[in-house]
């Protein structure tokens, strides 16, 4: 009572007013963006309910806005690009391997577990470890790098695929059977992620090349030789433009 | 949208938010807390996965949120303070402590002031009398109506 009394205000802690803010805040175009997805997917599934009924067990992630974080049955956190879908059947999942398929680009911190591998398949290629953190994308090439760990890349299951170890990456060309390896570009390729580029003794003319994949730009620069070392957040790329510019002293074009 | 929510929101918010308010003691603080909490669990359901006991869940994201609020502010003491015993404890007791609160609220306005002076503010009756320009034995009635309207409240549930 007393702890109360000391505390209490007029109105406050209502949970009417609480699910009003809970409904309005920030969230509307999420909400309506999930109640289109799940109606649309309420009519496929009754479609396909009565066809199969192992589709009733398939659990789609989508990141619908920027990049959303979702957390496996277990507990493997998967982080997905915007856009990025992950699925899984909640049936099979965990029984004997932990097998899933993804759309987009996806950052896998996997839980260890030796005795249930842990396999992304996606269109173009196939990916199997046993506790690590990978990024695996599937547009517009399947390519991984992998940030801990070890991980199998090959284009199927049953394809002759190469072993990538921490720092390593690779992609698999279109219409390739065998991966080429990657010396670099792991850095950058989870910028989205983390919400960061990172550039070290980078020459310009890759800087660009990075910043240009992210954004869909192109750049032209009056000296793409000079190097540049640096953090860049990447929220503002006008704010990134301007600051190359002025550290190396040189112009840069959109084109 | 999921009817469980609007569920969960009417049966627990309140609680909830005096569970946080047992760690933050700052009002805005502790619902943007339970907010952000609603809205991870919702999520969670969102995405298909598995919420196995909802309220349980929602009291853990609030308290470890609280606790990031804590250290974020740089209150490593008070932290440190919080053992997990004292943590239950305030669970249990924010339950019906929002019931004590929800039935403050629904007293009628009139009343309510009043016995909010006399017992949350401490002011003397005489003066609560003064100040609101009524005589002492109206204060004294309102008073004795306020707590005879809690105790029904409180004891019926």
């Amino acid at each position: 009572m007393e702890f109360v009394l000391k505390h209490y205000q007029d109105g406050r802690f209502d949970p009417e007013k609480g699910l009003k803010r809970f409904k309005s805040n920030k969230r509307k175009s999420r909400w309506g963006y999930y109640v289109t997805a799940v109606a649309a997917a309420a009519v496929v599934l009754v479609v396909l309910f009565n066809f199969s009924p192992i589709f009733s067990n398939e659990v789609v992630l989508i990141a619908s806005g920027s990049k959303e974080t979702f957390i496996l049955p277990d507990s493997s956190i998967v982080t997905l690009s915007e856009g990025g879908s992950l699925s899984y059947n909640k049936r099979g999942f965990s029984k004997n391997e932990r097998r899933l398929f993804l759309s987009g680009k996806g950052y896998f911190d996997v839980t260890k577990n030796p005795s249930k591998p842990f396999i992304v398949a996606t269109e173009n290629g196939f990916v199997k470890v046993l506790g690590t953190e990978f990024l695996l994308e599937d547009w517009p090439v399947a390519k991984v790098y992998v940030y801990d760990g070890k991980v199998l890349f090959s284009k199927s299951e049953k394809s002759q695929g190469v072993i990538l170890e921490k720092g390593g990456g690779a992609l698999l060309p279109k219409g390739g059977i065998k991966p080429n390896i990657l010396e670099k570009g792991g850095e950058n390729a989870i910028a989205w992620m983390r919400g960061t580029f990172v550039f070290n003794n980078t020459p310009l003319k890759e800087v660009l090349l990075v910043l240009g994949n992210y954004y869909g730009v192109s750049f032209g620069a009056t000296d793409l030789k000079k190097r540049l070392t640096g953090e860049f957040g990447t929220e503002d790329l006008d704010l990134i433009i301007t600051t190359i510019e002025s550290a190396l002293d040189v112009k840069i074009v959109k084109m | 949208m999921n009817p469980s929510i609007d569920k969960l929101f009417r049966l627990h918010y309140r609680a909830l938010c005096i569970y946080a308010l047992h760690f933050l003691n700052d009002h805005d603080a502790v619902e943007d807390v339970v907010q952000e909490s609603f809205e991870m669990l919702w999520r969670r359901l969102n995405a298909g996965l598995k919420v196995e006991n909802p309220k349980s869940y929602l009291y853990t994201c609030v308290k470890n949120r609280c606790l990031d609020y804590l250290g974020k502010s740089n209150r490593v003491e008070e932290v440190g303070r919080l053992s997990d015993t004292l943590c239950e404890e305030f669970e249990r007791d924010s339950e019906v402590e929002a019931k004590i609160w929800g039935a403050i609220g629904s007293l009628p306005p009139k009343c309510r002031e009043i016995f909010l002076m006399g017992k949350r503010d401490g002011v003397k009756y005489e003066e609560i009398a003064e100040e609101l320009g009524i005589s002492l034995q109206t204060v004294k009635n309102q008073m004795s109506k306020a707590l005879t309207l809690l105790k029904n409240k409180l004891t019926f549930k």
